[in-house]
């Protein structure tokens, strides 16, 4: 049995091992001008983190960014998903998978980049609207760059999970509404919808997670001005390699962020108890 | 539109509305990739349409680069590195996950994928400071190691599917005709496994390139990766050998899903990401 | 070990070992005991069917004795040989799985040949073996074909060469037809039934198929809760159950409580007088009798013990009355209905007759 599980502990043991040593060293001081730490152990990073307005302001406008994201995402995902279980031509299918997948296997720091190009003052939309003769928009280093190319980066993400609960939901269920009387919306508002929340809200989930640690769309595409949480922690380690202030912001941050996890995975437990007969 | 009422159940208007919106976000989808390959061939730094001439000259800038050369170099030896680790303690994690029963599976299998929920930035300043102490000096060991943690949920959880989906009977029946436990794996399991493992190691494969959040901090002056790199010169430069490198990775992920649609078919890869 | 010597037969016996012992087993999974006590054996050639309901502990036999399951007590001999300690492939049994377990990798061919590689039959010898196992169960063109490819009755086949052609000890059969149609099950039954004698494989088939446990095997065990309530050959589990279990199980619909009388059993006011053998099997004065519903005639009021028709069902060939029967209640009656036979009408009166050889006393 043991013999089995060694490797997994061993790397287990790498990754929790730095973060015990990362929670202790938050209790710590840089000692000014150095890279160095030394006690006395105390809880005074703490103490100054909260009262921070700065950090606090970052954290919500973190959280509140990434309810945003998820709520795009889910807008615009909930169509394609439906389509892409319900369509009944296998080659949109295919298209639809190939893109998803392709563009999800490029990459961040590939579609960070071309959402950089995209959006800039030179880029081909700016372009465009001077070529018409309107004044070009300002898409780039402002939240509104971060969040079209967020919303672009996690649709995949959000996408893909969702599909596959709403193609096992039989398609019966829809024609028996229908059947009953029910036009197209009434039977998806009252059958495919309730039956697809477990997997939308595991798929919000997944965008939720994957939006709050965004780190380089905020760095390329905010241009210093969209600050989200990693930014915040990378900032304090590139300008003064405060270590124990940077753990004191990340375990902080990282507490905050499990909040609305848990919240969400909650939901989906309860939910999965709810539909979990129906589902498969 | 004065004739509504008469309007039919399966009407026009609702059958085409999800079609249209699902075109308009693929199109979406698609732009980035689309001109950011446009932009990798063309001449001057502008986006010029329709093109004067294509060039390959921020491919040839790519790749004449020593800085470039030298993470392409790091990034792949530290991707084939971690690819084949992470896969191998996958296999029987995955199998002790899924066949056996024992006190604490659960909480096992919540701390394996625990990882993916952590920021990360947030581990990648707690390596570098676990690095620090611990006095892993080499930035292509510390990007190893932690791309090892980082990645191992992926490898686990696409083996747990494929794993889940495998009769159990069959290694019992190869037992039956006088296989020993490891013959059975052997003979029977492991080769069932291969879209588990063909999918959880492309995961891998392209996360391990791909990682900015962690792998920037855990850097030397030696060593860095791809990303990292790219994220320096993007600061410092302004021209499309980035686009190039795009370009090139968005050629990769190309030939992946290749690889993928022809030994595993996109449905069961899709099954085995959950 | 308190029964030295057993194994060696006694100078000058010239009976062989049996196929199969099983001694005392005992099996228990958290609260629940899957195997309660259970010793059982079966003479070399012949067929064993572990009959009951699903949960019985039918399978969980099955699989102790492949090796799949560690018993907490009993001893499991193979010809003689203890195998209770061996791991599975050391046992020599050879098993079809309920789904069959084919090895959906391997080509018809090569999943027969498994058994031989690991038993390390050379090349040669391993190819006319498998040829001659697909030609037993008519499988020959097939050979290349991979089991996705198969249908239902080609996949149990492929199952039972790649059991059979090991030259097993014991062949081990889980609900081997569960998964296939009506028609095409009763067929294979039979040609199951017919290479096993022609191998002359000893057998231990589970099944929750009363039917087919009738056409297959020499002893039926019927199981219930982890225990074995009967076991007889077929025939006789049929026409003589044991207990209300297996009569229930059996299919027999009428199951009745009376006294004992002598030789007779009171039935309300009536009197049923048993042959020879169905006398007082239980200490006290209680008998239950069942009774098959084909057993009982129908004929006029004064004939028989005075009824009336509560409710006739058309069943095709035959037709079932439900007859209350004055001061007994509802008895099930079946009748074989002849071209121009005439249903007799609900309320009509009959007399019911019943035939006392074929009226079993059970045990509770």
């Amino acid at each position: 049995m043991l013999w089995l599980l060694w490797p997994v502990l061993l790397v287990l043991a790498v990754f929790f091992a730095a973060f015990g040593y990362f929670v202790a060293d938050s209790f710590l001081h840089q000692i000014p001008g150095t890279a160095m730490m030394a006690g006395p152990v105390s809880l005074e990073n703490y103490r100054t983190i909260l009262g921070s307005v700065l950090v606090q302001r970052i954290f919500v406008g973190t959280l509140w960014i990434s309810c945003k994201i998820t709520l795009a995402a889910t807008l615009l995902g909930y169509p394609l998903a439906y389509l892409l279980a319900r369509t009944a031509s296998a080659r949109v299918r295919q298209a639809i998978l190939f893109l998803l997948v392709v563009t999800f296997l490029s990459g961040g720091i590939t579609r960070a980049y071309a959402w950089m190009i995209l959006l800039g003052n030179n880029g081909p939309i700016n372009r465009s609207l001077r070529d018409f003769g309107y004044p070009p928009l300002a898409l780039l280093n402002n939240e509104t760059g971060v969040l079209i190319s967020l919303v672009h980066f996690v649709i995949p993400f959000f996408v893909l999970t969702l599909f596959g609960t709403i193609k096992n939901i039989p398609m019966a269920l829809e024609e028996a509404a229908r059947n009953l009387g029910g036009r197209r919306w009434r039977a998806f508002t009252s059958v495919t919808l309730p039956l697809s929340l477990p997997g939308l809200v595991s798929a919000m989930l997944l965008t939720f997670t994957v939006t709050v640690s965004s780190f380089l769309f905020p760095l390329l595409l905010g241009g210093g001005r969209v600050q989200m949480a990693a930014n915040l922690i990378y900032d304090k380690m590139e300008n003064s390699f405060d270590m124990p202030v940077a753990a004191t912001i990340s375990i902080l941050f990282l507490l905050v962020s499990l909040v609305p996890l848990s919240a969400f995975s909650l939901l989906r437990m309860g939910l999965g108890r709810r539909f979990g007969g129906t589902r498969r | 539109m004065n004739s509504r009422r008469g309007r039919p159940v399966n009407s026009r208007p609702y059958a085409l509305a999800v079609p249209a919106m699902a075109a308009i976000i693929s199109a979406f989808l698609a732009l980035p990739v689309v001109v950011i390959v446009y932009y990798a061939f063309s001449p001057s730094g502008l986006m010029v349409f329709p093109p004067k001439a294509l060039t390959l000259h921020w491919f040839v800038n790519f790749f004449a680069s020593g800085r470039f050369r030298g993470a392409l170099i790091n990034s792949l030896l530290i991707a084939a590195l971690v690819t084949p680790a992470s896969l191998g303690i996958a296999v029987p994690t995955a199998i002790a996950l899924v066949r056996r029963d024992f006190a604490g599976r659960g909480a096992l299998n919540a701390l394996i994928l625990s990882p993916l929920i952590i920021p990360g930035v947030v581990s990648g300043v707690a390596f570098l400071n676990f690095f620090t102490w611990t006095g892993v000096t080499s930035g292509f060991w510390r990007i190893a190691i932690a791309m090892m943690c980082f990645t191992l949920p992926f490898a686990v959880r696409a083996l747990v599917a494929t794993l889940h989906g495998l009769d159990g009977a069959l290694e019992e029946a190869g037992r039956n005709l006088g296989a020993r436990p490891w013959q059975a794996f052997l003979a029977i399991t492991l080769p069932q496994l291969y879209p588990g493992l063909l999918a959880g190691g492309i995961f891998v494969f392209v996360e391990a390139i791909d990682n900015f959040s962690i792998a920037v901090f855990l850097t030397d002056l030696r060593t860095t990766t791809l990303p990292v790199e790219a994220y320096g010169y993007i600061r410092d430069f302004d021209d499309p050998t980035i686009a190039a490198l795009a370009t090139i990775l968005i050629a990769q992920s190309l030939i992946l899903v290749f690889i993928l649609q022809r030994f595993v078919g996109m449905d069961r890869f899709l099954d085995l990401r959950r | 070990m308190g029964y030295v010597g057993r194994d060696d037969a006694p100078a000058g016996s010239t009976r062989p070992a049996p196929a199969l012992e099983l001694e005392g087993l005992e099996k228990q999974f958290g609260t629940m005991r899957a195997i309660d006590g259970v010793s059982l054996s079966i003479p070399p050639s012949s067929i064993l069917a572990l009959l009951g309901p699903s949960g019985c502990g039918k399978t969980t036999i099955l699989r102790s004795i492949a090796g799949f399951v560690e018993l907490d007590k009993g001893t499991i001999k193979l010809g003689g040989r203890d195998v209770t300690k061996l791991a599975p492939e050391q046992r020599g049994t050879a098993m079809v799985f309920q789904n069959y377990a084919l090895f959906p990798h391997m080509t018809v061919a090569d999943n027969v040949a498994f058994g031989l590689k690991m038993r390390r039959i050379g090349r040669a010898e391993r190819a006319r073996r498998v040829a001659d196992a697909l030609a037993l169960v008519q499988l020959g063109p097939l050979a290349g074909r991979y089991p996705g490819e198969l249908s239902g009755g080609q996949q149990q086949r492929t199952a039972l060469a790649r059991a059979v052609v090991t030259q097993p000890d014991l062949l081990l059969l889980d609900e081997p037809f569960g998964a296939l149609d009506q028609n095409l099950r009763e067929a294979l039954q039979i040609e199951l039934r017919k290479l096993q004698q022609r191998l002359g494989l000893a057998t231990v088939i589970v099944t929750h198929d009363q039917q087919e446990a009738m056409i297959l095997a020499d002893q039926v065990a019927v199981m219930r809760a982890g225990t074995v309530e009967q076991l007889a050959p077929p025939a006789v589990v049929y026409d003589r159950p044991a207990t209300r279990f297996v009569a229930r199980f059996m299919g027999i619909d009428n199951i009745l409580d009376g006294e004992l009388d002598g030789d007779a059993v009171r039935l309300g006011p009536y009197r049923l007088s048993m042959p020879p053998g169905q006398r007082g099997v239980r200490g006290d004065r209680k008998a239950t009798i069942a009774v098959r519903a084909e057993a009982i005639g129908l004929a006029d009021p004064a004939d028989g013990w005075p009824g009336q028709i509560a409710y006739a069902t058309n069943l095709g060939g035959r037709v079932l009355y439900e007859v209350a029967v004055e001061g007994l209640g509802t008895l099930k009656v079946d009748v074989p209905r002849a071209p121009g036979y005439a249903r007799r009408a609900v309320g009509e009166a009959v007399g019911v007759r019943l035939d006392h050889q074929s009226c079993t006393l059970l045990r509770d």
